[in-house]
């Protein structure tokens, strides 16, 4: 595989699809009818993107994958008046968390570049 | 002579039947058992009005499990499976104080509680398992439950309670784990550390701390040992009496707001009239916006849904339902990215 469909960004898709599902399931309701756990969600998916999202398209992934994960568990809870609203929402926060997560990688991994530059 | 000689026999035949049919449906008379120095444990009168709220309970062990019910003349009654789910005994216990083990269809003890002991769903399961697993001629009372001397080993409790209540206790290596769900939904758990004497637990929105032994002293430490059985009695008793706290508290501050539409004179007189019934369930999956600027959004949204008949399927599908939800959900669209009350509509408290 090449290009957005290697194997790790896949990888990291399918970790957002079980992110989802894991934060369902440890709060036994949806993750926006309470506020801490929305910080919770909000948190998890910031540290997963720090430990995951190595580049751009991993980031991507990951917040693709969370976000299928929730739309399907949305759907599956009955959607509700507001579904698109709660979608749009979602992405927003997913994304935030999962770009204050990318962010500090790709400075730690820059400000690697930038020593190991000046060593040579 | 002869004809009354010929009465005898059956008469004889007759109360030999009726002897040993009795035999039959007793079984074993009553016996008293040994009682040792195990005290009983008193776990009061509030353990024992929160427990008769349950309506059954299964105690998983390691080689079966028991199902105990409490019937509608307070009996209870517990089916004892091995692990292959046959029934192997039954328990049968009265309020008056006698209990009868049956084994596959035998009665092998009839006997009567140790005074003092209040019988409970667990008890009842566990009496059986020791009763099922241990010589009926070698048990004495060890505190509440008459056994061998070998302890019972619980592994796992689900406790059904009315009012859509259920609790799970599970015992790991180094502490017992209790979760409280109501119709469903996890609203609760506690964990117990036995070696440490420890009690943490966490109710969302109503409690959440520690009991150690030194947290305790002041109230002179902890009056009994925890057991499997009384976590979820416990966790229930956190919900419901912190729930009727909070509840007091919710009464007692400034009412919850919620946003209708800005009658006319004419609408406020046909209204007083003719109630409107208006929609106050907040935003649906969105529950943790329901006390910010959001919340007239979502009620503003439901009234409108109300009014003219819409569906969830109007937001992709407008010939579903009537034209005018596709003006709902615009207006919620916008109401959303403005956050504030939409145009013509006033808050009011709840009634």
């Amino acid at each position: 595989m090449s290009g957005f469909l290697r194997r790790s960004h896949v990888l990291v898709f399918l970790l957002g699809i079980s992110f989802a599902i894991g934060l369902q399931l440890y709060f036994g309701g949806w993750w926006l009818d309470a506020s801490e756990r929305v910080r919770a969600g909000f948190v998890g998916v910031t540290v997963l993107a720090f430990l995951t999202a190595s580049s751009l398209a991993h980031a991507a992934a990951l917040w693709l994958g969370v976000n299928v994960g929730l739309t399907g568990v949305l759907v599956w809870l009955g959607g509700g008046n507001l579904w698109p609203i709660v979608i749009l929402l979602e992405g927003g926060i997913t994304g935030a968390g999962v770009g204050i997560g990318w962010a500090p990688r790709q400075l730690v991994v820059l400000l690697a570049q930038i020593k190991k530059g000046r060593a040579r | 002579m002869r004809p009354r000689t010929r009465r005898v026999g059956p008469v004889v035949v007759a109360v030999l039947l009726a002897a040993t049919s009795i035999f039959h449906a007793q079984g074993v008379r009553p016996a008293q058992m040994r009682i040792t120095a195990d005290p009983l444990t008193n776990w009061g009168s509030t353990f024992h009005a929160l427990e008769q709220k349950a309506g059954r309970i299964t105690t998983r062990f390691a080689d079966g499990s028991a199902v105990a019910e409490r019937g509608m003349d307070g009996h209870i009654r517990t089916w004892l499976y091995n692990t292959a789910g046959n029934e192997i005994a039954t328990l049968h216990a009265e309020q008056g104080g006698s209990m009868r083990l049956d084994v596959l269809g035998t009665t092998t003890l009839n006997t009567v509680r140790r005074p003092g002991l209040i019988p409970t769903l667990s008890w009842a399961n566990e009496q059986t398992y020791a009763l099922a697993k241990d010589n009926a001629s070698s048990v004495m009372w060890h505190g509440e439950v008459l056994r061998g001397r070998q302890e019972i080993a619980i592994q796992q409790i689900e406790v059904e309670f009315e009012g859509g209540f259920a609790a799970k206790t599970i015992r790991y290596p180094t502490l017992y784990y209790t979760e409280l769900a109501l119709n469903g939904t996890r609203v609760g758990r506690m964990r117990y550390h036995p070696k440490e004497r420890e009690l943490t637990f966490e109710f969302p929105g109503l409690t959440k701390g520690v009991f150690t032994p030194e947290m305790l002293k002041v109230v002179g430490g902890w009056k009994f040992t925890p057991t499997m059985a009384w976590m979820h009695v416990q966790a229930l008793a956190f919900y419901q009496f912190h729930s009727a706290v909070r509840a007091k508290q919710v009464a007692q501050a400034k009412p919850n707001w919620v946003v209708r539409p800005e009658l006319n004179w004419f609408q406020k007189a046909w209204d007083a009239v003719f109630p409107t019934v208006q929609a106050q369930d907040g935003c649906t999956y969105l529950h943790w916006l329901d006390n910010t600027i959001y919340r007239p959004c979502c009620d503003a949204h439901d009234n409108c849904y109300i009014t003219n008949g819409c569906g969830m399927y109007s937001w992709f599908w407008p010939f579903a339902y009537s034209w005018q939800c596709i003006p709902c959900n615009i207006r919620a669209f916008v109401c959303f990215q403005a956050g504030n009350v939409p145009e013509n509509h006033v808050w009011v408290p709840t009634p």
